[in-house]
């Protein structure tokens, strides 16, 4: 079990009153959010709420209709569900990328290595991750828990101080899910790097989280510690946490309870 | 039936004139980052390398065999009707005018416009194209403009040795079925060749490069949903840049030797 320890550092992300539309569906409707240096931040939330979409407006690769995100450090790094390595580069190659790649408008000033010092670098993030070995072999060759520990070597390259993950134990099963867990909180600690992980798994919520928020009807509903969820009277928070089908969470399309 | 058609005719031209859009908005991103001097020369060559000589035999075999298919219709029945010593001009004009840029964008469709668009339009639905942007690298820098710039360039050297080979074996088989001596074939060749037959050859594969390279990688960067998407997008970007050249090819023509 994680420790959660209250939110010392500066605040990292800063999230006012966002909206967002996708033509007449109003998905995000004010949401607000700080995140602070040294602190793990989950959003949870039934299935098509709205949760990948605030982390992608918190990383610019979606664009947001109202509101106002800033972040306190253009070095952030964003880990896929589904990994997205580079297919046609090795191992070594995705890992290293953000440092043989000059950054675009946007991003920032990063230092100079030469190949030798990159290589090292990157196969240094490798063993943290526990791959040793691979760093040759292409994506295709991997196993599905590697190559998500693969996208995470890739993320902390840089040292980022900004980690956003989008549902990073979806898929795993629950030992590879442990691990990954481990690996959030382990970065945390090494990178001191704000980190929001949107999960709606129970085991990464109360291991890996040092706060929770639980997004629903396109605002934040409840936000709380991960033990706190546990027995809060919030009737959103309540029913997620038991999994009730009795509630104010529904699913789209649905006409009343969850379905 | 009318309503159908109508519907299919209207969602191709709205489905055609969006890929435009979005090729000129790249074009014009494209464009600042050359300005910028921002073409990575690594990937810039990588890509001359796979669209110049993977796609150079075949571009030789379809150009050279045009080349001697016309020879073969015209040598012999020329050389009867006294105008033997036209043959070499007459291949040499289909050749540098129309064939070797023809043919040899032809290659570049099937062989680098196919693999473009399949390449990022699974990049795209995998997620690749949007890791990179989270990695702070723009996908028109790292993926498009090396890739276009290599078309630009590539593809008229291409058609130059093409065209050569192209008359060159009209030569052979004028000699072969015709008896025409190779020096009668040569002169024709140069006495008639203008330079504004090699201006055409070379603007005419500049044009078709650019325009089958940013098509088949816009209509990949823009594909969305699946494995299925990503054969649609190769087929159409395959078969639009068919049609885009054939157009250009007109406009292009008219252009140079229209008002002459």
């Amino acid at each position: 079990m994680s420790i959660p320890h209250a939110p010392v550092g500066e605040t990292m992300i800063t999230v006012r009153d966002v909206h967002k539309s996708f033509g007449d569906n109003h998905v995000i409707r004010g949401v607000s959010l700080d995140v602070h240096e040294g602190e793990v931040c989950t959003i949870i939330g039934i299935s098509g709420c709205g949760k990948s979409t605030v982390l992608r407006m918190i990383s610019g690769l979606e664009t947001y209709d109202n509101g106002e995100i800033r972040l306190g450090n253009p070095n952030y790094s964003f880990v896929f569900q589904y990994s997205a390595l580079f297919d046609s580069l090795t191992v070594l190659e995705n890992v290293a990328f953000s440092l043989l790649e000059e950054p675009d408008e946007g991003g920032y000033d990063r230092p100079h290595y030469t190949e030798r010092e990159i290589r090292a670098l990157a196969i240094d993030k490798l063993r943290l991750m526990g791959l040793e070995g691979v760093e040759d072999k292409y994506p295709n060759q991997l196993s599905g828990g590697m190559k998500k520990r693969v996208s995470f070597a890739r993320a902390i390259v840089s040292d980022p101080k900004i980690i956003l993950y989008d549902e990073p134990t979806a898929g795993l099963d629950p030992v590879a899910s442990t691990v990954v867990e481990n690996y959030i909180l382990k970065l945390r600690d090494e990178l001191g790097a704000a980190s929001v992980v949107v999960t709606h798994q129970q085991s990464t919520i109360h291991r890996a989280a040092d706060r929770v928020c639980l997004l629903h009807d396109g605002v934040i509903q409840w936000s709380g510690t991960p033990e706190n969820l546990l027995k809060t009277d919030n009737a959103y928070a309540h029913q997620f946490a038991k999994g009730s089908l009795e509630g104010p969470l529904t699913a789209k399309g649905s006409a009343g309870g969850f379905v | 039936m009318t309503r159908q058609a109508w519907r299919w005719f209207s969602n191709e031209v709205h489905s055609i004139l969006k890929t435009l859009g979005q090729a000129v908005e790249i074009s014009i991103s494209m464009g600042r980052f050359l300005l910028k001097g921002r073409l990575s020369a690594r990937h810039f060559f990588e890509q001359a390398s796979f669209v110049g000589l993977d796609t150079l035999g075949i571009a030789l075999v379809l150009v050279t065999f045009s080349a001697m298919v016309i020879a073969l219709q015209v040598a012999q029945e020329m050389a009867k009707q006294g105008a033997g010593s036209y043959v070499g001009a007459l291949v040499s004009i289909s050749v540098l005018r129309e064939l070797a840029p023809v043919m040899t964008a032809v290659a570049v469709i099937s062989m680098a416009g196919s693999a473009f668009a399949a390449e990022l339009s699974t990049m795209q639905i995998t997620k690749q194209v949007e890791a990179l942007r989270s990695l702070h690298v723009d996908p028109i820098r790292y993926l498009v403009l090396p890739r276009v710039m290599a078309g630009i360039t590539m593809i008229p050297l291409m058609t130059v040795v093409t065209a050569v080979c192209g008359i060159l074996a009209g030569m052979v088989v004028s000699e072969a079925l015709a008896e025409i001596h190779p020096y009668v074939y040569l002169e024709s060749v140069w006495r008639q060749t203008e330079y504004k037959d090699v201006f055409s050859t070379l603007v005419k594969s500049s044009v078709f490069g650019y325009i089958i390279v940013i098509l088949s990688t816009s209509i990949g960067l823009h594909t969305t949903g699946g494995a299925r998407e990503v054969g649609v997008a190769t087929t159409r970007a395959v078969v639009w840049s068919f049609l885009a050249i054939s157009v250009a090819d007109y406009i292009l023509t008219y252009l140079i030797y229209g008002s002459t």
